[in-house]
């Protein structure tokens, strides 16, 4: 983005924005480059090659915010942005305090953007997909099919200005990779699904993505239900990531402040095993969704959300915080309080192998499915469709489809017995985050099944 | 929204690289959020979407690409690197221009939400939090209130050009009930492709109570058990579980490449004999509903099943080349950010003879589902899971406590034939739905039907 041409935009809606009467006014630049391809019986069956450019306007008078948002950069669109902010503004008669952040504090800055994915040719990532395909077909004879095969990335650059004074900038890239493959015994097919996401390319292997897919695929095939019951159950890591990201809301001081949290009141008390730490880590080098400031332009920082089991802090934004009377903690994700990255660490960890060995009769779980409707952030509980691997005696030995495994959140947090040491980055999806999280061993899950 | 003529040269300049099919859409849209909660508006924002997706074909591959700035060298630059990424050696396409498609518009709004202040909106919101407030336990009542106008132009080297004006209402009300250190939610969220007038079709403090009874109801049952069990599923949005155990399933997306598990089976019975099913995008007004999809085809019913026969899919232009079968005009995306895809529309079982309260009196012991939550499938395996809001045990074929945290989950193609009971009393239901090209409206719907089995996810006695 040519920052000029933005200053000047910025500077004719500013000027507008204090002719309408707004006391201050900001303005958030977004664009994107997106590139995605799917690949499916050796033939690109979608090329995608975009961009995308955003303007997020705020005005604030009297402690209250009106917002608007467009996708061009004109007078006209200026006048549009302040008038559907005014509007949008005497509608609001929450007397919540609404802030913009003057650009103080501390901005960590980490090399954010590589541009390695960028400077591949359209051929090499068209390569890429098909050799998930190649590879994944070529694992066994009984894998029949690999339907979705798709390489992408990303870059995304942001620029937040605002009458107090704040002007800040950053550029970040990253991509991605997955496959999704089925094996079939000639009975009924079974899926097995893998994806891999890294900064530059050269940490992507493809071929690695597409053998643990297929691998996924067969080890499930002849899986069957079980026995209802009381398990054993664990949790492999990018589950882990996967549900970390649809509770995480949980941690919200908006949800916690308008009661649409399990853990409202329970800062400084134990909400999970005293060997569990989680973190918020916005400068994790490997994730594409490091970043040194939030939406509001506040410096972002690493802390310990549960500390040895302890609910140590809540993550803010600049309105939550004002309420609390604390400052943010730059939590700010679009229009919603979320981690930047979610960090999982054991105050003592164990080998996976290990995990498995503590597991008398018990469930180890490889993939969900229903977060988004199975699982409620504002009481805990969860009820998902689940497969995995039934263990005894600390030994794997059947596959397992068709169960649920049902819970509440927070008492799983407090059920969890061990800690892995196998931390992989995994995409956590319904944060819009990543997740650095090992695998976790839980004392004992509801399973429903035969 | 973008000349005529500029459109006619972009889709040359996609043929002249080797395409042999090009399709320009381009889109404006404003859309309205308002967010109330506690009984306060606490946030409101507009935002204008606006922006050209070009695509072209080549045989059996496509490429796509979009962008917002729509200045005439931009636009030609992304149609030159659509063409030149299909890199084919093909003759050249004819094309002779394009003409206007006409059509009647099924869908109309009385009252544009452009033309409605903002305050009036929060006055129906008003009601709402009123209607779910109205309970003992309610501690929090969220209304969200979202409406847009979609203003659509598809124009493609078939020389079709359709303009399409897309305008949609909708109420989200959530209310939180909590007791005793448990909280439970209710939901309610009914929405159409109309202004709002939409709000003249229904009693918004009773939609409002419908989402504070659930949430109240929820909070002091017991949860549900775990098992294997009939299931009675209530209609309107329990139509969830076709969508998801089904319909996702019969989309061209996935079964153009056999990789879905009603692939190849056209004609073949994949139902018990009670079951029916339609795919209908012409319902006047209805949340689906449209009067071209969103490659320009008009839209139609389909019957997918009939009497547990298969009798249809869901086919969009690019799979209709693979799979040699018309598009069904359900080409669907969310926006000029995505290319479209075979997606459902208002899709729903047709009535079959009972009454509900019929088939509550014949079930000696399950799980009544009174209102569905969201699901999720894979259409490869037909591996589903949804979710129950509201549910009932049922004993003796009475209804005898309300359930709560049960999540069902099953395999499409063997719960199709386990649908032993129909009830005569279809509606529909409005949800997002969301997959490769999006997430956009669609309505899904059933009449009260039975399970004979599946398995319920609660908790273990």
């Amino acid at each position: 983005m040519k920052f000029m041409a933005l200053k000047d935009f910025a500077d004719f809606v500013f000027s507008l924005g204090k002719k309408r009467g707004f006391e201050e006014c900001q303005i958030h630049f977004a664009r994107e480059h997106e590139f995605e391809i799917h690949v499916s019986k050796g033939k690109v069956e979608t090329f995608k090659d975009a961009d995308y450019f955003s303007v997020s306007f705020k005005g604030l008078r009297e402690g209250k915010c009106g917002r608007a948002r467009v996708e061009a950069l004109d007078r006209e669109v200026a006048k549009l942005l302040v008038e559907e902010a005014l509007s949008n503004l005497q509608v609001i008669d929450s007397s919540d305090m609404e802030l913009l952040h003057d650009g103080s504090g501390d901005y960590v800055d980490v090399d954010y953007y590589k541009g390695n994915y960028e400077r591949l040719g359209s051929s090499q990532k068209v390569e890429m997909a098909k050799e998930l395909e190649r590879t994944a077909l070529a694992t066994d004879k009984r894998i029949v099919m690999a339907p979705r095969n798709v390489f992408g990335h990303v870059t995304s650059e942001e620029v937040i200005m605002n009458t107090l004074g704040l002007e800040k900038a950053f550029t970040n890239d990253g991509g991605y990779a997955y496959t999704m493959v089925l094996a079939s015994d000639g009975k009924t097919p079974k899926s097995g699904f893998k994806l891999k996401v890294s900064k530059t390319p050269e940490e992507l292997d493809v071929q690695d993505i597409a053998r643990k897919a297929a691998r996924e695929a067969l080890a499930l095939l002849g899986a069957t239900s079980v026995e209802s019951g009381r398990y054993n159950v664990i949790i492999r890591r990018d589950v882990v990531a996967e549900m970390l990201g649809r509770f995480s809301s949980i941690f919200s001081a908006e949800d916690v402040q308008k009661k649409m949290s399990p853990i409202k009141d329970k800062l400084g008390q134990m909400i999970a095993a005293s060997v569990l730490n989680l973190f918020d880590d916005p400068f994790i080098p490997e994730s594409f969704t490091s970043r040194p400031f939030d939406s509001e332009g506040v410096p972002t920082s690493r802390k310990a959300v549960i500390e040895k089991g302890k609910l140590a802090t809540y993550l803010y934004d600049l309105k939550s915080a004002h309420k609390d009377g604390v400052k943010s903690t730059g939590n700010a994700v679009g229009s919603t309080i979320a981690p930047i990255n979610i960090s999982l660490k054991g105050e003592e960890e164990l080998p996976f192998q290990e995990l498995l060995k503590r597991v008398k009769k018990g469930i180890l779980v490889i993939g969900v499915d229903g977060l988004h409707s199975g699982a409620d952030p504002i009481s805990g509980n969860f009820s998902l469709g689940a497969r995995g691997y039934l263990v005894k005696d600390g030994e794997i030995v059947q596959p397992v489809e068709q169960i649920t495994i049902s819970g509440n959140f927070v008492d799983m947090l407090t059920a969890v017995k061990a800690v892995g040491s196998d931390h992989e980055l995994n995409l956590s999806m319904y944060a819009r985050a990543l997740a650095l999280v090992p695998s976790v061993l839980v004392e004992s899950l509801d399973i429903a099944g035969k | 929204m973008l000349d005529r003529k500029l459109i006619e040269e972009l889709i040359s300049v996609v043929l002249e690289e080797g395409a042999d099919f090009a399709e320009i859409f381009v889109e404006n849209k404003i859309s309205n959020t308002i967010i109330m909660t506690d009984g306060k508006v606490d946030k409101s924002s507009t935002g204008q979407e606006r922006g050209v997706g070009i695509r072209g074909f080549f045989k059996d591959e496509q490429v796509y690409a979009y962008t917002n700035d729509l200045s005439r060298e931009k636009l030609l630059k992304v149609a030159k690197r659509v063409g030149t990424a299909i890199k084919s050696f093909g003759e050249g396409t004819r094309f002779s221009g394009i003409k206007k498609l006409d059509f009647t518009d099924k869908h109309v709004v009385i009252v544009s939400p452009l033309d409605v202040s903002k305050s009036e909106k929060v006055a129906v919101m008003r009601l709402a939090h009123e209607g779910a407030s109205s309970y003992p336990d309610i501690v929090q009542v969220m209304i969200r209130f979202w409406d847009y106008v979609q203003d659509v132009v598809v124009a493609n080297s078939e020389g079709v050009y359709a303009e399409d004006r897309r305008t949609r209402t909708r109420l989200m009300i959530s209310a939180v009930a909590s007791k005793d250190g448990v909280n439970e939610t209710g939901f309610y969220g009914p929405g159409a492709a109309m202004g709002f007038e939409f709000f003249n079709t229904f009693d918004v403090r009773e939609a409002g109570r419908k989402a504070g009874r659930m949430a109240q109801r929820m909070v002091t049952a017991d949860f549900a058990p775990a098992g294997s069990m009939p299931v009675i599923i209530s209609n309107a949005f329990g139509g969830v579980i076709f969508h998801e155990a089904c319909g996702h399933a019969l989309e061209a997306t996935s079964v153009a490449k056999g990789a879905s598990v009603f692939a190849n089976k056209l004609g073949e019975k994949i139902a018990a004999d009670c079951v029916s099913a339609v795919d209908d995008a012409t319902i006047p007004n209805a949340w689906g509903s449209a009067n071209i999809d969103d490659e320009g085809v008009p839209t139609q019913r389909t019957v997918l099943i009939e009497n547990g026969i298969l009798k249809g899919y869901l086919v969009d232009k690019f799979h209709s080349r693979q799979m040699n079968m018309p598009s069904t005009g359900s080409g669907r995306r969310q926006s000029y950010k995505f290319a479209p895809t075979s997606r459902m529309s208002n899709t729903f079982l047709l009535p079959g003879d009972h009454h509900p309260e019929e088939i509550i009196a014949a079930t000696d012991y399950g799980l009544y589902a009174k209102t569905m939550g969201g699901g999720s499938v894979n259409p490869s395996t037909g591996e589903f899971n949804f979710a129950v809001l509201e549910g009932y045990l049922v004993e003796k074929g009475r209804i005898v406590k309300p359930v709560r945290g049960a999540t069902l989950i099953g395999k499409g193609w063997e719960v199709l034939q386990k649908i032993d009971m129909v009830g005569n009393d279809l509606a529909r239901g409005q949800g997002m739905c969301g997959s490769f090209s999006g997430s956009i409206p669609a309505d899904v719907g059933q009449p009260t039907i039975r399970v004979s089995e599946m398995i319920v996810g609660g908790r273990n006695r």
